[in-house]
């Protein structure tokens, strides 16, 4: 194990990788980190509010803590090494471990395998052709030959051959004998593949988080691979709000944000491809759905006036792009459509996720939601469609709690709570290090029941549940080391997340002159959306109080969204008018909107009638 | 009587709306002086900001103690004689304050607002969204001691810059002093905005004030 010597330059070794860094001026750890590749999670992005980012100094002489930091840690944490890593700028060469829990990545990347059937239109077509042998009394070109076969076998199917197609013509017609697999999209010639192999298609869902990739053959319509992988742009920020406002003005940076994810889509794309022995010259046509502003970034728009309000988009639609355009290292001329989006904050994965339910179809009355940091939320009633995207905020995936991580090994997932007992349930069955998304909610809902928090959200001192810390209650989940608790300040997140989730669907369902007893039906979607109880949900008011089996949990319904657009030409037309009908609201700013946000914030009451 | 006085404060404290109001209705009948009755229901108010900042209560009570304040002054109010200016006399200060350009987020400032006017401070409200040369007019026409620039965005933060840019192009800055809060400010945010003190919370802004105009806590 090499040794650390302090010789004037700082350089610091990350363990367990084994990582050497120089940290630039005033540099905090995270940013070193992330500069030299180091995974470390910054659930709130670096700003000093969640535990994610906790590392310890194992050797070298250990920076005094923040201020922060120093109220956030216990004093033997803070003298054994531990610190955060956001609030951390080493002036020492030290040796830095990072914890598992640090460095977890979430697990539960949900990139489908839910294969649905849709009947494949897909926008390509593709005809296997014999050429006719060039000769000297044939004096036609390549290109001619390659046309008048394909319209020999559909009359008028194509008339033009794509210039990337043009410059490989020559070399693969005669390495192929002649046989060719043409792919012809609006009567021109997008790419030439061999006989017999599979004309691919990849859906992509472009999260702020993650980027979740399906392969797809266009013409069987069945799913081929599948792979989730990290937005590389989370480095400039974990929000929208953050990358908008480091990408401001700035062209540079806005060119970066467009390259990493198309580098990394590029590279997920070629190993999913390699794992099932496809060629990505193969991928004739793409279809990527994400919020406005990762539609914005991977098309290299500004998206200055998308942070700041009324939040105007520079476009809500696009045409057709090609891969080239866009540096995807498919075939060339293949298509990329980006899911139209609703709205600013409104965007073309809710598109992808409307198409998903089949909202177009829906004859009852439903609440669809998809919960993050933004929960977008549709209320589809009578053919029509009503929607908003409200602020909850990151609580909900661990961000903003003082225990929280992503959902990943070892983060608890569900607790309940009977008697003076609790019951912790984790990912993976491991030892408990945080606590995820879900099992927040659980938390909230088993504590009110168990008297343990008010309907207010105060925590009971009283309760056996409830230890002090700086004369401030908290609950205490685990004992043992990590010691897990959930404070006061955890459970006004909480509530600010699920108060802004119901005040969303009330202010819809107000808008439309309905009541949330006259819903038929409500579906969660989303990864997060899987693994909630909605008993839980229910309990704490994040949710209307609506019989069980009427809420659904569908998983990625954006995902297959997505593939249905990208399978089937009407599908696409379909989704592009399920964006262009929907009637968009902005809560933001709105009083009506924030009054019942702010009555919203507190627990149904149990037994007596105070609350109104 | 002060039997009914220790009631309504209990029944404001308590978040009892209807009691309050009624019990409110029946004093003022009966003759109570509508000054005193509001006297009670500041203090009423200052032991809900303590609960606030006790954790024991959160925003929906502070709303729900808010609208009930302002239901039993527009039932007292037209009760008070022409002359008697009980409520201004105890003012500490002004404070102009509001969200700034681009923002639409008021849950903070409405805290701030709040806090502030419980403890004898007038509050200018702006409201969000508000154009730099708002504040400037504000300013102008209310003389206040403390500007609070509120903002939640990290984008907010350029336009609380240029608001207090335009604060100091209209030579308003010297007579006065300017608070920043809300998300993510800190003192790096402070110097890029050129304020003179940032808030992490109400309280915070709360003491800020008291310090600025010399009144003890």
């Amino acid at each position: 194990m090499p040794k650390v010597k302090d010789i004037g330059e700082v350089s610091l070794i990350f363990e367990p990788q084994e990582v050497f860094a120089h940290p630039q001026a005033q540099e905090s750890l995270l940013s070193t980190a992330h500069r030299v590749g180091v995974k470390i999670n910054s659930c709130c992005g670096g700003r000093g509010i969640c535990k994610s980012c906790v590392i310890r100094y194992v050797e070298g002489e250990v920076p005094p803590p923040s201020a922060q930091d120093n109220h956030f840690f216990s004093r033997t944490k803070l003298a054994k090494g531990w610190r955060r890593a956001c609030q951390t700028v080493p002036q020492h060469s030290a040796r830095i471990n990072v914890p598992k829990r640090t460095r977890s990545q979430a697990s539960r990347l949900f990139v489908g395998g839910e294969d649905i059937w849709v009947h494949p239109e897909p926008l390509t077509k593709s005809v296997e052709l014999l050429l006719a042998e060039p000769s000297f009394e044939d004096h036609t070109s390549d290109a001619q030959r390659l046309i008048e076969a394909a319209n020999n076998v559909a009359d008028g199917i194509c008339e033009f051959v794509d210039l990337s197609v043009l410059q490989i013509l020559p070399i693969f017609v005669r390495q192929q004998n002649r046989q060719v697999q043409a792919i012809i999209r609006e009567k021109k010639i997008i790419a030439l593949l061999p006989i017999k192999t599979h004309t691919l298609g990849l859906a992509i869902d472009l999260g702020t988080t993650n980027i979740a990739l399906l392969l797809v053959d266009l013409h069987t319509g069945s799913t081929l691979g599948s792979c989730g992988i990290e937005n590389q742009q989370c480095k400039y920020g974990a929000d929208v709000i953050a990358r908008i406002s480091h990408a401001k003005g700035k062209p540079e940076v806005l060119l970066s944000m467009q390259q990493v994810v198309v580098a990394a889509i590029n590279q997920a794309a070629h190993e999913l491809c390699a794992e099932h022995a496809l060629d990505p010259g193969a991928i004739v046509d793409m279809v990527v759905a994400g919020n406005t502003v990762m539609h914005h970034f991977l098309l290299g728009l500004p998206v200055d006036q998308l942070g700041v309000a009324p939040f105007t988009a520079v476009t809500r639609t696009t045409e057709d792009l090609t891969a080239k355009q866009l540096g995807f290292d498919i075939a060339p001329a293949a298509g990329v459509h980006v899911m139209h989006n609703i709205a600013g904050f409104v965007g073309g994965d809710h598109s992808a996720l409307l198409l998903g339910i089949r909202a177009d179809q829906e004859q009852r009355t439903v609440i669809a939601l998809d919960i993050g940091t933004n929960t977008e939320i549709s209320l589809i009633h009578k053919g029509q469609i009503y929607c908003l995207s409200s602020p909850s905020g990151p609580a909900l995936e661990g961000g903003n709690i003082h225990c929280g991580m992503r959902a990943a090994e070892g983060a608890i997932e569900s607790v309940s709570v009977s008697g003076e007992t609790v019951q912790l349930q984790t990912i993976d069955g491991a030892d408990p290090i945080g606590i995820c998304g879900s099992a927040v909610l659980d938390i909230a809902a088993e504590f009110y029941k168990a008297g343990a928090i008010n309907f207010r959200g105060q925590i009971n001192e009283a309760s056996s549940f409830a230890v002090q810390r700086d004369g401030m209650a908290e609950l205490r989940l685990s004992k043992a080391e990590p010691e897990l608790v959930f404070t006061q300040a955890d459970v006004r997140n909480l509530q600010l997340a699920k108060g802004a989730i119901r005040a969303g669907i009330e202010l819809l369902l107000q808008q439309a002159g309905l009541e949330a007893q006259m819903l038929d039906r409500i579906i969660i979607a989303g990864a997060f959306g899987m693994y909630i109880r909605p008993e839980s949900a229910i309990a704490i008011g994040m949710l209307p109080n609506l019989p069980i089996t009427s809420i659904e949990q569908v998983g990625n319904a954006a995902g297959i969204g997505v593939k249905l657009a990208l399978l089937s030409e009407p599908m696409r037309e379909t989704a592009k008018r399920l964006a262009a009908n929907s009637i968009y609201f902005e809560q933001a700013g709105n009083k009506s909107f924030m009054k019942s946000f702010i009555r919203q914030l507190n627990f149904p009451v149990l037994v007596e009638g105070r609350q109104r | 009587m002060s039997d009914q006085k220790s009631q309504l404060i209990d029944h404001i404290v308590e978040m009892r709306e209807d009691e309050a109001l009624s019990l409110t209705h029946k004093m003022l009948d009966a003759g109570y002086d509508p000054l005193q009755l509001l006297a009670h229901c500041r203090d009423a108010m200052d032991q809900v900001g303590k609960r606030f900042e006790t954790q024991e209560y959160f925003l929906p009570e502070l709303m729900m103690a808010g609208d009930m304040l302002s239901q039993i002054s527009d039932i007292a109010k037209p009760l008070i004689n022409k002359g008697e200016t009980g409520e201004q006399a105890s003012t500490h200060g002004t404070v102009v304050i509001g969200t700034v350009n681009g923002d639409l987020h008021d849950i903070g400032k409405d805290i701030v607002t709040f806090m502030l006017e419980i403890n004898g401070f007038k509050v200018i409200d702006l409201g969000i969204d508000v154009p730099v040369s708002d504040f400037v007019e504000a300013i102008q026409e209310h003389n206040p001691q403390v500007v609070g620039l509120s903002g939640f965005l990290t984008l907010a933060f350029d336009a609380m810059k240029q608001t207090v840019d335009a604060i100091e192009a209209a030579d308003l800055r010297g007579q006065l002093k300017i608070m920043i809060g809300g998300g993510q400010v800190d003192e790096s945010i402070k110097v890029h905005t050129g304020a003179d003190a940032f808030g992490k919370n109400a309280m915070d802004a709360v003491n800020l004030c008291r310090d600025w105009v010399g009144v003890a806590a």
